[in-house]
């Protein structure tokens, strides 16, 4: 398989697990309300997959990261890719996949808000891009990190962060459904990052790009154990 | 040739004695073919290099020759050329060795010759 | 096949603060089989992973003809290093099954021999599916030693390759080996412990002695230069004067000593001492033992 295509492999593994997962939530919800009529259907997929979408990416992306950085990354290394390869992969593996994520998102809020798509809404979704961004970035660190020292408490650290974070999500929609409230996503309000846009962008940059740097660092030299 | 290696000498020499074994007993005939050092690998499960070493001694010998894409050949008069090469080297592999050893053991010159006697007597009389 | 060669230049490596390899230089002709031999911790595994740049050295290099092999695709791709598979492997890789080796193998080993690795699995009854955690130490180096011929490399590592396997197993091994050699003449690497079963099998030994190249030699001419010589103490001491010797053993009026012969040296082949040829295995106890002498 050549370099591309497995490229695309990869980032068409993250996003079916990122929608599977929510499209599991939003089924639920949606066989546990009692109002079957399209209008529903609209309003439910439009938070499932817009701010939804995101948040549950923005677990189980990272969880992709861990697993690919502590099983088939290292194989790759002993079969003779180059480090440099697979670091490289993995940044434009990271960048598609949370671009592709950002653009369901946002087609789901265009779609649901339809014709007035609000540009608030669009922010979000682009910042849900950056958040994404970190949080793989932060995991991919973290990974690295531990292959390189085998400490475990590193690993465990992703681990449960990362469940923590679906598992509140989960959790809290899954409430929600019992409830039947709706599944509006957790409406966290990152208005303040309206404020001052370009520094905050300015920000992250600079962090993805710190991260990635000492990622690099740790990865040039790894030694390759399975 | 399907004799098992043991430790008292070097491999390569003890595939080369084979060999010459084998011519003697006709089991190898002159101008026939012998196995491959690949072939004396894999039977014997050693490195074909240490085979190569020991057909190569032969081949210096003049008692195999090589045939250019075909292999190792056995070249006329080997059987006689090894006879006689295995000739001169009798006393100092048998002769002096038992010499020695009679030597330890306190038997006499004479006592050596008359068990040679009786030994060829008893097979005469086979 | 690549006619390059191999080339360790000044190899140290560092953990921590230990030095566990110093300044070694190794050369590696092609169309060759190696055996590697040294003690438990001498160093051998990591010799064989920076060779493979699996690890790096904290100094020196190691070269393919005249490319550095460090993240190197057009070198790596002629190296194969065959470790052994852990079960509780480094991080998740234990939750790996077999096919997923094979599939890794197939995907980025350029010269993989699917067929021959489907042969082989058959051979030694390797389940599939079956994840590596779940593997016994038997089935796990059945696993290493078919990526290890699988892939064709021309120059290949196998640590320990038949370390949980029975004695007819190890025998198949050494004939799928010699097979695999004969036809493609791979130059091959193996390092080992059970050094008997193997001696034969090695055109040239290399004894690495914590952390240093002992020596490394033709294992005929080796072996032709080892002379075990016994008898009177007084007679085998006159007669293996001024030579190396090591593994001294005196029992009342007797001696035993190994000698190592260097070029051109011979031992007198006088009455009263005993001369007798010494395996490979003695070879190594006398001269990695740790004993003095």
């Amino acid at each position: 398989m050549r370099r591309e295509k497995r490229i695309l492999k990869m980032v068409w593994e993250d996003l079916w697990v990122g929608l599977g997962l929510v499209l599991i939530l939003c089924a639920a919800q949606f066989i546990r309300s009692s109002q079957w009529n399209l209008e529903r259907v609209r309003e439910l997929a439009v938070s499932s997959f817009s701010s939804g979408l995101i948040i549950v990416s923005s677990a189980t992306l990272p969880l992709m990261i861990y697993s690919r950085y502590s099983a088939q990354e290292p194989l790759k290394i002993f079969m003779g890719y180059t480090r440099k390869k697979v670091f490289w992969d993995m940044q434009l593996v990271k960048l598609l996949s949370a671009f592709f994520i950002a653009l369901i998102s946002g087609a789901s809020v265009v779609f649901g808000s339809w014709p007035l798509a609000s540009l608030e809404d669009l922010g979000m979704v682009f910042w849900g891009f950056v958040l994404m961004m970190l949080v793989q970035g932060i995991t991919e660190l973290l990974t690295i990190l531990y292959l390189k020292t085998r400490k475990q408490w590193i690993a465990l650290i992703a681990i449960i962060a990362s469940c923590g974070v679906i598992g509140g999500f989960v959790g809290y929609n899954t409430t929600a459904v019992i409830n039947e409230k709706d599944f509006s996503g957790i409406q966290i309000s990152f208005l303040f990052l309206q404020e001052a846009p370009i520094l905050w962008l300015m920000f992250s940059v600079a962090v993805c790009c710190l991260m990635g740097y000492f990622s690099w660092k740790l990865l040039k030299n790894l030694e390759i154990r399975i | 040739m399907q004799e098992l290696l043991n430790q008292e000498k070097s491999i390569y020499l003890q595939i080369r004695e084979m060999i010459e074994q084998d011519i003697l007993r006709d089991i190898l005939l002159e101008e026939e073919r012998v196995p491959s050092t690949n072939e004396l690998a894999k039977l014997y499960a050693i490195n074909p290099a240490t085979a190569a070493k020991g057909v190569n001694l032969l081949v210096d010998e003049g008692i195999l020759y090589k045939k250019r894409g075909i292999g190792m050949f056995v070249a006329s008069g080997a059987k006689e050329a090894i006879r006689k090469k295995r000739r001169e080297r009798f006393f100092e592999n048998y002769v002096k060795g038992m010499l020695t050893e009679a030597a330890n053991l306190g038997i006499s010159k004479e006592e050596l010759i008359e068990m040679i006697a009786w030994e060829q007597g008893g097979n005469e009389n086979e | 096949m690549s006619e390059k060669i191999l080339r360790a230049k000044g190899i140290v490596k560092k953990y921590g603060k230990q030095e566990v390899l110093h300044n070694i230089d190794l050369t590696l002709e092609p169309g060759k089989i190696y055996g590697l031999i040294g003690r438990n911790g001498a160093g051998k595994t990591t010799l064989l992973s920076i060779l493979s740049a699996q690890n790096p050295a904290a100094s020196g290099e190691i070269c393919l003809g005249e490319e550095p092999v460090w993240e190197n695709p057009g070198a790596l791709q002629h190296i194969f290093f065959s470790r052994e598979i852990s079960p509780n492997g480094a991080a998740d890789s234990s939750g790996l099954k077999v096919k997923d080796y094979l599939e890794m193998a197939e995907a980025y080993l350029p010269k993989w021999d699917k067929k021959m690795a489907e042969k082989l699995v058959e051979l030694f009854h390797l389940d599939r599916k079956k994840k590596t955690m779940k593997l016994s130490k038997g089935m796990l180096s059945m696993l290493s030693i078919v990526l290890a011929l699988a892939s064709k490399a021309d120059f290949t590592f196998l640590d320990e390759p038949v370390s949980g396997l029975d004695v007819v197993a190890r025998e198949q091994f050494y004939r799928l080996l010699l097979e695999e050699f004969t036809e493609t003449g791979r130059t091959f690497v193996i390092s080992t412990h059970i050094i008997e079963e193997a001696a034969d099998l090695f055109e040239e030994v290399i004894f690495l002695h914590e952390g240093r190249i002992l020596l490394k030699e033709n294992t005929q001419e080796l072996l032709e230069h080892c002379i075990y010589v016994s008898g009177r103490a007084e007679e085998v001491d006159q007669a293996v004067q001024g030579k190396e010797l090591h593994h001294q053993e005196t029992l009342g009026r007797s001696k035993g000593v190994m000698v190592r012969l260097r070029e051109g040296e011979t031992l007198e082949k006088t009455e009263g001492i005993t001369l007798q040829p010494v395996n490979l295995q003695k070879v190594f106890v006398a001269l990695c033992g740790g004993e003095a002498g």
